[in-house]
This record gives C-alpha cells, sequence and structure tokens, in this order.
C-alpha cells in the first residue's frame, strides 16, 4: 500500500540541525554500518559483551535515581486527593553462587541521599508546601509563599545477591527490621549469633551475607516531596567506596507511590522504574573490568571525555509522550486528562550541599508536526501539571488541549546551563484521568550528553 | 536466501565505529527508555471491562512507516489444536482437541496494518476503536487500523519501508495504558524497543514451495508448484537488531501478601510473549519459562517451570487465586516473606525443545519426553514481559499499576518472521 505523504513546516530548528541531519542521515549511517561490518570482520566481530550507552530503567546499574518520592499520610497538601506514601523497592541483581560462604564477597552497600525538596510556608516554617495554595493561614486569611528548600539525608543498606528490599518511605527500615540481621551464626548453634569465632566457644562462626550495619530513615519530614539517589558501594573496602568490581552494577530498583484516596476509599498506585546509571566496564576477552575512568574518588564523573568517564554519561534528550492537559475521552467516556511532570538534576553536590541547576527546554510537537517551546528552571528538584510549566493558566497552555488541539503530545526536554554539577536531567511523569487514577510511567531518552555530570559525595 | 540491498559506504566512519564497539561502550539490549525499529506491547486487552489506549511516537525528522502486527489470543481469533492428529483442526474449547487427543486449543491469530507517521509525530487510538483516516478530530492518522471490541495479547510495531518491509531507523517509541473501564484506575507502561543495529533493509524472500529464496513483495510472487510464502526474517542477534535479553529479572510482592502501604491485597500478573515468532507465516511460538523464586531472606524458595504457546498472562496470588502452575510457590505464605525477586529465562543453546504437539516448547533430552512430536525443536524462544499489581482494599475500586521488567543479558538465537504488509 502507497500513502501520499505530506509535511507540516514548520520553525526552525536550526539550533540543534536534526531535519538537516535526517537528510543525510540515512545514507551515512547505512554507509558507515556497511564499513563498520567490513572493518569488524578485520578485526574480529563484535565484542562478546557489551554496554549501553545511556542511562537505563529497565537494567541493573551502580547509581540508581528515583526522580519522585511523596509522603503526606495526613493528606495535607493541596494536590493530594488522599493519604499518600511510597514504597521503594531496591533489589540486588546479583546472582547468588549458591551458600553462604561463595556469596559473602558479593554483599552490595547501596549508600542513599534522600533530598528532601519540599517547600515551608513563610508564614508557618514547619508546615510543608508545594505551592501558597498550602499556605493559606486560616485564622487570618494571610496567604504566605511556598519558599523552595533542598536538604539531603544520606544513610547506607547492605544487601545480599538476591535479595528483594523494600520499605515506606515515611517509616524507613531500623534495626531489627531487616530480614536478614545476623552476620553470622555458630557452627555448634545456629540460634547464636556472631560475628568471630569467639563468640562460639571454640567452634566457628560461620559469617553470612546479611543486612548488618544497615539503617534507612524515614523522610525526615511528612510532607515530603522530593528524590532518592543510591550509589552502589563496595562495603569490603576500608572505608566503603563506590563499587568498581565485576559486579559493580547490581542494583534493581522501582517505587510505588500509593494513596487511600479519600473520594472512594478506594487505592490508587502509581509505579516506576528507578533510573539505572551504569559503571563503565570494559569487557577483555570474556572478563569484565569495571575501573575504568579516573580513580574513584569523592566526585563521581558520568559521561563526558572518554579518560575521566567513570558512568555513563546521562541523556541529551528526554522524550515524553504525553496526552495534551484538559483532552477528554482519551477511553470512552473517560474526563480531562492531566499529566505531572517530575525532573531532576543528574548531577549534584552532596559534600557542599550544593544542588544541581539545569534550565530544560522544551519542544512541544502536536500531531499535526506543530511545534511549540518553553523552558524552566530545573533549581534541584523540578515537579509541575504540564500545562502549569509556562502559565498559570492552564487552557492558554502549550501543553493544553484547547492549544494544540489534538490527543497526543510529544515533548523533547534539553537541558542546557553551566552549573559545574552538569547539564543533565532525568525524570518521570504521570498521567491522571479525572484528577484521581493515576499511572506512573518513566520518560525515554535519545543521545548522551558530550559534557560530564558531576556526583560529589560526602 | 536473504537479499540486501546495497549502499555506498565510508570505510573510516566504520572502523570509527567498530573501534567503539570492540572498546565495549556499543548497544546490545532491548530498551524501554529509548526509541527502536521495533516496539512491542506485550499486554494489551480489550474485552468490555478493560480497554487500552496506545501512544506511538516519531522520534525522527523523517516520515515513518509502521507495521503493527496484533497477536489475538481472545476467543474472538479462530482456535487451533496444537497437536497434530490431523496437524490443522478447529476448535472452540481445549475439549474438540481432547476428543481426539490432538493437544489443546490454542488462539494466536496476528493480523497487521500499515500506518504512518509525519516527522515527529506522536499518534494514538484506542484499542476498542481502532482508528482510520476518518478520525482526523484530534490529529492526523493516516492508515487504518480496525477496532477489537475482545483483544487479548499483544501488539508488535516495525519500522517499515513504504512497502511494508521491516527497516532500521530506531525512530519509534510507545507507551501502553490500560483502562478498568468502570472504575477508570489505570495502569501505564512503556512499550519495549528493539533497536536496528544494520540499517540496511532485508528483502523478503520466499520460504518453501518451488520459488524458495526468490525475492518477493506478496505471497503471490511465490505461487508456484508448491507454492511458497513470502516472508521477512529479522534476526535479533547484536548484528542486525538486538538480541533479547538471557534473564528477565521481577520484583513483586508475594501473592495475596498485603501492601505495607495501604493495607490492600495484592495479586499480579506477570504477562510474557516470546522474542521469537513467525507472524502470518508460520505456527505460534511454544516455549517454556522457568521461574526462580527468592524471598527477602536470599532463600531460594522455588523454580517452576511453564511452558506456553503464543501469549502467557500468569497470576502470581494466594494458595486459592494464584495461578496452580506456580502455585503453591509464588503465594505469601510459601514465600516467606511480602516481597520476591524472580528471575526468568528460557533455554539457550544446547537445550532441546519438543518440535510440536502438545509438548511443543518444552525442554527435552529425547523423543519420549515428547508427546506427539520428537525432541527436535528450536531453542526455546527468548522473552519479553510486563508486570500489573492489583491493590484491592476492601473491595473498592482496586488500584492497578504496571511496570516494565528489568533484563539481563543477551541471547542471539531469536528471530521474527513476517510477512510484509499487503
Amino acid at each position: 500500500m502507497k500513502f501520499d505523504m505530506f509535511r507540516v513546516h514548520f520553525g526552525d530548528v536550526g539550533e540543534w540541525n536534526e531535519r538537516r541531519w535526517a537528510m543525510q542521515k540515512t545514507r551515512r549511517v547505512a554507509s558507515a554500518v556497511v564499513g563498520c561490518g567490513l572493518a569488524l570482520s578485520v578485526l574480529g566481530g563484535v565484542a562478546a559483551a557489551q554496554q549501553p550507552q545511556l542511562p537505563a530503567s529497565d537494567k541493573p546499574a551502580a547509581i540508581l535515581v528515583w526522580p519522585k518520592i511523596v509522603v503526606d499520610t495526613s493528606d495535607i497538601l493541596e494536590t493530594s486527593v488522599g493519604s499518600t506514601d511510597t514504597l521503594i523497592q531496591l533489589s540486588s541483581a546479583v546472582p547468588t553462587r549458591g551458600s553462604k560462604a561463595g556469596d559473602l564477597p558479593f554483599l552490595k552497600q547501596a549508600h542513599c541521599f534522600y533530598v528532601d525538596a519540599t517547600g515551608h510556608c513563610s508564614n508557618n516554617p514547619s508546615a510543608g508546601c508545594q505551592s501558597s495554595d498550602d499556605c493559606i493561614d486560616e485564622g487570618s486569611g494571610i496567604t504566605g509563599s511556598c519558599d523552595p528548600g533542598w536538604t539531603e539525608v544520606d544513610f547506607d543498606i547492605r544487601i545480599t545477591p538476591e535479595q528483594p528490599l523494600a520499605w515506606l518511605a515515611s517509616e524507613g527500615l531500623q534495626n531489627g527490621d531487616f530480614p536478614i540481621q545476623v552476620p553470622g551464626t555458630c557452627s555448634n548453634n545456629p540460634r547464636i549469633a556472631c560475628t568471630s569465632d569467639d563468640r562460639c566457644g571454640g567452634f566457628k562462626c560461620i559469617l553470612q551475607p546479611s543486612n548488618a550495619g544497615s539503617g534507612i530513615p524515614p523522610t525526615p519530614e511528612d510532607p515530603f516531596v522530593g528524590s532518592l539517589t543510591c550509589i552502589q558501594f563496595d562495603p569490603s573496602s576500608n572505608p566503603p567506596a563506590p563499587d568498581t568490581s565485576p559486579t559493580a552494577n547490581g542494583l534493581i530498583g522501582n517505587a510505588a507511590i500509593e494513596v487511600v484516596l479519600d473520594e472512594t476509599g478506594g487505592v490508587d498506585v502509581q509505579k516506576y522504574n528507578a533510573v539505572g546509571i551504569e559503571k563503565l566496564c570494559t569487557f577483555p576477552a570474556g572478563a569484565t573490568n569495571c575501573t575504568v575512568g579516573a580513580p574513584i574518588s569523592d566526585t563521581l564523573i558520568l559521561g563526558g571525555p572518554a579518560g575521566p568517564a567513570q558512568y555513563q554519561g546521562c541523556p541529551a534528550r528526554l522524550i515524553l509522550n504525553h496526552l495534551f492537559d484538559g483532552a477528554e475521552d482519551a477511553f470512552e467516556g473517560s474526563g480531562p486528562v492531566t499529566t505531572d511532570l517530575t525532573l531532576v538534576p543528574c548531577g549534584n553536590d552532596f559534600l557542599r550541599q550544593t544542588p544541581g541547576k539545569v534550565t530544560a527546554q522544551f519542544l512541544v510537537f502536536n500531531e499535526f508536526e506543530q511545534r511549540f517551546s518553553t523552558s524552566a528552571n530545573v533549581d534541584c528538584f523540578f515537579e509541575s501539571q504540564i500545562s502549569n510549566i509556562d502559565t498559570p493558566n492552564n487552557e492558554r497552555s502549550i501543553f493544553h488541549f484547547n492549544v494544540a488541539g489534538t490527543l497526543a503530545g510529544q515533548t523533547i526536554i534539553r537541558g542546557i546551563g553551566s552549573a559545574p554539577s552538569g547539564q543533565g536531567l532525568l525524570g518521570v511523569a504521570r498521567v491522571f484521568m479525572d484528577g484521581i487514577n493515576g499511572a506512573a510511567y518513566n520518560l525515554n531518552e535519545k543521545g548522551a550528553l558530550s559534557t560530564p555530570d558531576v556526583i560529589t559525595i560526602p | 536466501m536473504r537479499v540486501l540491498k546495497q549502499n555506498p559506504w565510508l570505510p573510516s566512519l566504520g572502523v570509527l565505529l567498530a573501534a567503539v564497539m570492540i572498546a565495549g561502550y556499543a548497544r546490545a539490549d532491548v530498551t524501554t527508555d529509548e526509541p527502536g525499529s521495533i516496539v512491542i506491547f506485550p499486554k494489551v486487552i480489550s474485552d468490555g471491562s478493560r480497554d487500552t489506549l496506545i501512544q506511538l511516537t516519531n522520534t525522527s525528522t523523517s516520515t515513518q512507516h509502521v507495521t503493527c502486527v496484533y497477536v489475538d489470543t481472545s476467543t474472538a481469533s479462530p482456535g487451533t489444536c496444537s497437536g497434530t492428529t490431523p496437524p490443522v483442526q478447529s476448535c472452540e474449547t481445549d475439549a474438540d482437541c481432547f476428543a481426539n487427543d490432538n493437544g489443546f486449543c490454542v488462539r494466536c491469530q496476528a493480523l497487521n496494518y500499515l500506518i504512518s507517521l509525519t516527522p515527529l509525530q506522536p499518534t494514538v487510538w484506542r484499542v476498542s476503536a481502532g482508528r482510520d483516516e476518518a478520525d482526523q478530530d484530534h490529529g492526523i492518522f493516516i492508515g487504518k487500523i480496525k477496532p477489537y471490541p475482545l483483544f487479548q495479547g499483544e501488539v508488535k510495531c516495525f519500522q517499515t519501508d513504504i512497502d511494508g518491509v521491516p527497516i532500521g531507523g530506531n525512530a519509534l517509541k510507545g507507551e501502553a495504558t490500560l483502562e478498568n473501564i468502570s472504575s477508570g484506575q489505570i495502569s501505564e507502561y512503556n512499550g519495549i524497543a528493539i533497536k536496528a543495529i544494520n540499517a540496511q533493509t532485508v528483502m523478503p524472500t520466499c520460504v518453501g514451495g518451488s520459488k524458495a529464496g526468490s525475492t518477493c513483495s506478496t505471497n503471490s510472487d511465490c505461487d508456484g508448484t508448491p507454492s511458497g510464502v513470502c516472508n521477512v526474517s529479522l534476526s535479533l542477534d547484536n548484528s542486525e537488531y538486538n538480541a533479547c535479553p538471557r534473564q528477565l529479572l521481577v520484583n513483586h510482592y508475594g501473592g495475596g501478601a498485603e501492601d505495607p502501604a495501604t493495607g490492600a491485597t495484592v495479586t499480579s500478573e506477570l504477562t510474557l510473549v516470546p522474542c521469537s515468532e513467525s507472524l502470518e507465516t508460520g505456527p505460534p511460538t511454544s516455549t517454556s519459562v522457568t521461574f526462580n523464586e527468592y524471598n527477602e531472606f536470599e532463600q531460594f524458595v522455588v523454580s517452576k517451570i511453564v511452558p506456553f504457546t503464543c501469549w502467557l498472562n500468569i497470576t502470581i496470588g494466594d494458595a486459592q487465586s494464584g495461578d496452580p502452575r506456580i502455585t503453591p510457590g509464588f503465594d505469601v505464605s510459601t514465600l516467606g516473606s511480602t516481597f520476591a525477586k524472580t528471575r526468568l529465562f528460557t533455554s539457550t543453546g544446547d537445550q532441546k525443545t519438543c518440535a510440536g504437539g502438545i509438548s511443543a516448547g518444552n525442554f527435552c533430552n529425547a523423543d519420549g519426553d515428547c508427546t506427539g512430536s520428537t525432541c527436535s525443536g528450536p531453542p526455546a524462544s527468548g522473552i519479553l514481559g510486563v508486570l500489573e499489581e492489583f491493590h484491592d482494599l476492601n473491595g473498592d475500586p482496586t488500584g492497578t499499576a504496571a511496570v516494565n521488567l528489568h533484563v539481563t543479558g543477551s541471547r542471539t538465537l531469536d528471530t521474527i518472521n513476517l510477512m510484509p504488509s499487503q
């Protein structure tokens, strides 16, 4: 079947040169791949193991980022539709060796940072807020401003091979809550916990991988809006340091934002995968070498020039597929759709308590291939209903159905800026039908940044 | 025999790309985070109580043609007995096949639809309603996808040329949103993208018949004595397309466990589809999946092997509601903790499978292991999938959430065969 094609010519995209690249791409890429195939046959074929170029939400990694963690158990925030908490899941993807002794070297440590981006009311600094709507003093009628905040809390989790762990952000996990608390048991009596033979009265202390040494605090406040970043450490190094062993990419995770709905008493669950950034590795002769890049220190280099880069680089662009706000009948009889976008900088300075700062540029395309654009600052943490990104008046937004005129949209998000921590962005989106029933989904990525992002750790 | 279109080449750029690949930084996995040339939606439902919204986007700045293949396992698609006595026996229920000792009733009908996306165009359609060029109220739609008021299965979308022949380009991304129509609860997951590594077009050729190996555009080009089928074969071998994963990793609740956040009882549905398929060109794919489950105490709880044909949607529930093929084992009582991690994989390499009959796709070591066939089948197909949770609190509308599975490793044995769009 053949179709008559037509194209709507829109504004110049010259700053990205995408159209010019597309015209040349077909010839050059096909040509290069043929040349590549010939070259590979000379050089000995495709490498047996290869590594993705961009962070991924579906592969084990060394750094996991959960861009959106929400706690509002008392349903205080104006945007909440019920008591809200986030269930965070973290698992080790390292395979078991089939014995406790065999698994002991593969115990991993996740060094984690809660980033608290909850704002506080100017007229009541102890009250958390997302907007000034949360800062209305009912007694005086005075509305305060919602002043943004950024603090971090760090903690450690030890996780054994194959082990799944989960905790509520509002509660954390303290000593006694972890599944495997005991680092070892005496060979003569498994009920006796031990860390050395001395404890076992002449018998052996059989050490095992355990969660001993772990402690997950509750989020520092409730309500809480922020993100979580975990970096895989090697607990056997002294002091523990970012893992550069062959199993350096061993963590997977996801988060479920769960709401007990005021309106129905039912439950709404919005689940997404944590975004994983892999430690760069090479695979000489079937082995795995993850010591690539500059020597590990308190500065983790994500992408950029090949020599110093230790981890994958952040994406040059994020792609958000969405329905335009206000669109109805996405499903038969369904009410207006809204989408909520959360963005966090790829890089952060946790040592000096300086958050990443990036300007996000948005290019919005509707089904007619028409283009709109806007930008917004991502200062530590950015969260907005998409039709509020460019205007407080939703119905006049380029993200609203009234303006876009079509149901579906594609928004390309690019980070720019000159902050020392870089210009990369990561994110997650949530779509709501009727403002209540929601679903979360990961954003897509395209291209790698040529400049590095940096995470500085204490 | 595969025929490749010839293009001019730039050897210096090719050598540079080769050096990057040898250094170990080249892409080689399926992805839910990047555009690809094939986008797979493993769980698509339309049955009156649930519907699915499919969003598909062209991320490139040139027009792209897309062939979407609907693989329907619902009762709306014709059933065929899995056995070979006789080889093609129609059926409505398993009982029809049992009467002849002819396996069980398999429904797996594939139909393709060709649409086109203008540069950077997003599009969307409901599975129950379909969409065609008469529906331009909410945007451009070029093509036609018929409505499916009853559908259960997967949708695979391929980037193609204007003749419906798959090409590279890696321009497509997609999402699927499942809705419970009465409650309004929704679940959303990203389509699984398979990237093309080789951007060249693989030409269709006749398979079987007197013209086997000849290039073709339609089945009529393969007419002869005997006739063959016009077929395109896509290799997921990290040379032509990215390979399927070696294992899937699933974090999930124990079946019937209580959600610590809300107190809801949680059941899950794990949906799996085979990587290797003969879409409209051959019998449905049968394979066997091994489920290895671990609990929070790092204990290996259970290993189950589940064979399936075409599409698998298996419930992780409590002792009463869980699928009997994995229960007991995946229920919270047997699991011994609230949460579990499960590794899913099929065989690779030397493991043989039954070639047909009621044991099609089962692992085997000798012909005696296969009822109604021989132990001569291909390596078991790889798998892809998605997980959906159902949170039930006091019978109130059940909360739902879908999430993509994690993948690890790669296997280079899978192939997708399909017909050029007619």
